[in-house]
């Protein structure tokens, strides 16, 4: 309740009071609520979180309560993982607190890999593609068609690779003093449903709800009807944790509905695609449900980064305006300048992309993570990869001091 | 942890050995290397400070020849305006200037650049340096300035951390040269490939002070000052408080070093003129006018008329009217002096 209580007088007052004076001004009353000047201290949804986890896990017996006071601030305030997760469980990072830990130099060296490989998503390709969301998303009103399209897709992976960036530097960071973090990304855009979409993405986040709320309402052991309710409420939930707006709660619920509806209609979906043939193709399976996954993904997302519901709807119903033009026009290379990144700043981010992408791939085709593989490499195979890593970050960085997009939450 | 470390400086070895090799070249010429060369063996009279559009705007040479035939004697004149460039930047360099060769300063008359009569109110508390040029300070940041700068300067913790690498290394300063040469000629070149079939055009404008005369650059250049012209027009606040802007530093102190400042106004685009013409900025330019006779220096009317097809960019002059300028920027000295018109 305490945990709640913080989180709802920080976070979520001004939304209320908000709302309520709207309502109220619609009734012809005056606002009830004070306004309250608060700050929202850093970090707060997290690790409100990861103190809940705690006390729920030490509740249920799955955790001996820490009578070190210092460690137990340590497991609420670890500053790798202060300001965006992962969410971590006692059970994982305490006992790591008593461990004693040894310099590793294969734990330092691939902790600083993986930080920097951090780094590249964070400043190379997500701060790129920021400037362009920014530009569209602050100002929808001046765009259409293959801008609003472009700028959807942008903020898909801009906020995986800001995200993402910022856990591999955390997780990173993390295993250079000797702890190991738990995952909290994996390939999400390669999901073939939403359901395996919420396993890939902010893994802490979405197993914490399903351990403390999806499960505790019942999970998916009661009526359908009720089932489909849990899934909803949760995602509702989920919506609210990432922002007190009601785009989030939009968004949120989007997510929800998707689940359900994938439930519901999973016997329509397999017999559609066996009349398709896409039974008898299994990649062309795998890359039709990927694609279908990343687009659903990518419409909720407008909801997630618009200012508001009206500049999403905007958003929405101008994306097939004179879409065919613009896109053949920007194919034509008659890139206009007007969406904040110029040819050589949009092919960068392209290319981080892509780079990326192809890391995943060979993440996919190999037994060992990547890291792992580039350990073990020669130095003269090391070396030369980490060389270019970093002077891809010096020239092709941008360095203009976007912040982390769940610094906010 | 022994061999974490030896790796750990085995890595760092190409990095100093490129910093070595610089050592051991000539420094890339400092914007004020001019100015610098000419005042270690001879008085300097003139200097204009300002931006791209200064350097664009101004024929020192022509100014030399006019100002020689008005005033009789031989002048010299340096035109030190350089795209990217604040009057931070340019205060310090000229601080520097007077504190290497302060005999052949003495008197030396220092044009600074406004934009229709009133120049920069910037102060220290705002920013130094141009994002993305932040080398442009690095030598004429004295260690107290550094200082200074972390403390004050509003610019962003990766410029403030390439400034002061840039005061201890030479890798630095070069390290941001090449990213911005990188970045510059990569989107021309990808530019021109991609439009390669569409006709080129030919800008009257000089590259030098940092000048883009490429298609993309002109485009670019155009589309930002509409831009910015749009946007200062929006809630334009009062500029007068002039007490604390670096514009007020300067003055001092070069009229302490037994110098004077004149402000003049280069010349700009209706585009650009817009934000400057409001009745909001005629008043501000009355009331600094007022401050800068306080101040003991000079605010010039130039009598140049230049229509928007004389900006090519929107920004700059183009090259073929720069002595039209010159001309009419030393009459307008020269007049103000009581002196007989080149």
């Amino acid at each position: 309740m305490a945990n709640v209580g913080v989180l709802a007088i920080f976070k979520y007052y001004h939304f209320l009071n908000d709302n309520v004076a709207l309502l109220f001004q619609t009734l012809g009353l005056a606002d009830p609520l004070p306004v309250l000047k608060i700050i929202l201290p850093i970090g707060l949804s997290f690790h409100t979180f990861q103190a809940m986890a705690y006390t729920i896990e030490i509740y249920r017996g799955n955790q001996r309560a820490e009578r070190h006071f210092g460690l137990y601030a340590l497991y609420v305030m670890f500053y790798p993982q202060l300001v965006a997760g992962p969410i971590e469980r006692p059970q994982n990072l305490i006992h790591q607190f008593h461990d004693r830990h040894t310099f590793s130099y294969p734990e330092v060296t691939d902790g600083l890999r993986l930080m920097l490989w951090g780094f590249f998503k964070k400043i190379v390709i997500a701060d790129r593609l920021a400037v362009l969301v920014n530009q569209v998303y602050n100002h929808p009103a001046q765009y259409k068609g293959a801008a609003l399209l472009l700028a959807t897709y942008a903020f898909a992976f801009q906020i995986y690779c800001d995200f993402s960036g910022y856990s591999d530097i955390a997780l990173g960071a993390a295993q250079v003093m000797g702890f190991r973090l738990m995952k909290n990304f994996d390939r999400p855009y390669h999901a073939q449903s939403i359901s395996e979409f919420w396993s890939r993405w902010h893994i802490s986040l979405s197993t914490w709800f399903r351990d403390y709320l999806y499960i505790p309402l019942g999970g998916n052991r009661v009526s359908r009807g009720r089932f489909y309710t849990n899934l909803l409420i949760v995602f509702l939930v989920s919506g609210l944790w990432h922002g007190a707006n009601w785009t989030f709660l939009v968004w949120g619920a989007l997510h929800g509905f998707y689940l359900v509806f994938a439930l519901w209609s999973g016997p329509f979906r397999q017999r559609a695609a066996r009349w398709l043939g896409l039974a008898r193709r299994p990649r062309l399976g795998t890359a039709f449900n990927v694609l279908v996954t990343f687009h659903l993904v990518s419409f909720a997302w407008i909801f997630f980064r618009a200012n508001s519901l009206s500049d999403a709807h905007y958003i929405i119903t101008h994306l097939p305006s004179g879409l065919g033009a613009s896109v053949r026009s920007y194919a034509a290379g008659l890139w206009g300048s007007d969406l904040g990144l110029n040819r050589m700043e949009l092919l960068v981010a392209l290319l981080g992309l892509l780079v990326m992408e192809l890391v995943h791939l060979a993440q996919l085709k190999s037994e060992k993570p990547i890291r792992q593989l580039l350990g073990e490499a020669p130095y003269w195979v090391r070396w030369p990869i980490y060389y270019t890593v970093v002077a891809a970050l010096f020239f092709f960085g941008k360095f203009d001091a976007q912040e982390f997009i769940y610094f906010q939450f | 942890m022994k061999h974490f470390v030896l790796m750990a400086l085995l890595f760092l070895l190409p990095f100093v050995l490129w910093e070595e090799l610089l050592r051991h070249k000539p420094e890339p010429p400092f914007w004020y290397e001019d100015a610098l060369g000419q005042a270690r063996d001879a008085q300097l009279d003139f200097l204009f400070i300002g931006s791209s559009r200064v350097g664009a705007a101004i024929d020192s040479g022509y100014f030399e020849a006019g100002a020689e035939k008005a005033l009789g004697r031989k002048v010299r004149a340096v035109n030190l305006g350089m795209g990217y460039s604040t009057l931070a930047e340019h205060t310090l360099a000229i601080k520097r200037l007077y504190r290497l060769h302060p005999e052949h300063l003495r008197g030396t008359t220092i044009f600074v650049e406004t934009l229709a009569g009133i120049p920069s109110s910037e102060t220290w508390q705002t920013s130094w340096v141009h994002q993305g040029w932040p080398d442009l300070i690095i030598p004429s940041l004295g260690w107290a300035d550094l200082y200074t700068f972390w403390n004050l300067s509003t610019n962003s913790r990766a410029d403030k951390f390439y400034v002061t690498a840039g005061k201890f290394l030479r890798l630095s300063g070069e390290a941001v040269r090449l990213r911005r040469r990188f970045w510059n000629e990569g989107n021309v070149a990808l530019t021109e490939y991609l439009t390669r079939s569409a006709p080129r055009q030919a800008y009257d404008l000089s590259s030098a002070a940092g000048v883009r005369t490429d298609d993309a650059g002109v485009t670019a250049a155009r589309k930002l000052a509409i831009e910015i012209s749009a946007a200062q027009l929006k809630g334009q606040q009062p500029i007068r408080d002039w007490e604390g802007a670096i514009v007020h530093d300067l003055t001092r102190f070069v009229t302490a070093q037994g110098g004077a400042v004149v402000f003049f106004a280069t010349p700009l685009s209706s585009v650009e003129g817009a934000a400057w013409r409001t009745p909001l900025r005629q008043a501000d330019l009355r009331a600094f006018e007022k401050v800068a006779a306080a101040w003991g220096s000079t605010s010039l009317t130039v009598d140049f008329v230049a229509p928007d097809s004389d900006f090519p960019d929107l920004w700059r002059l183009r090259q073929s009217r720069k002595q039209d300028y010159t001309d009419a920027l030393a009459s307008a000295y020269l007049q103000s002096k009581s002196g007989p018109r080149p």
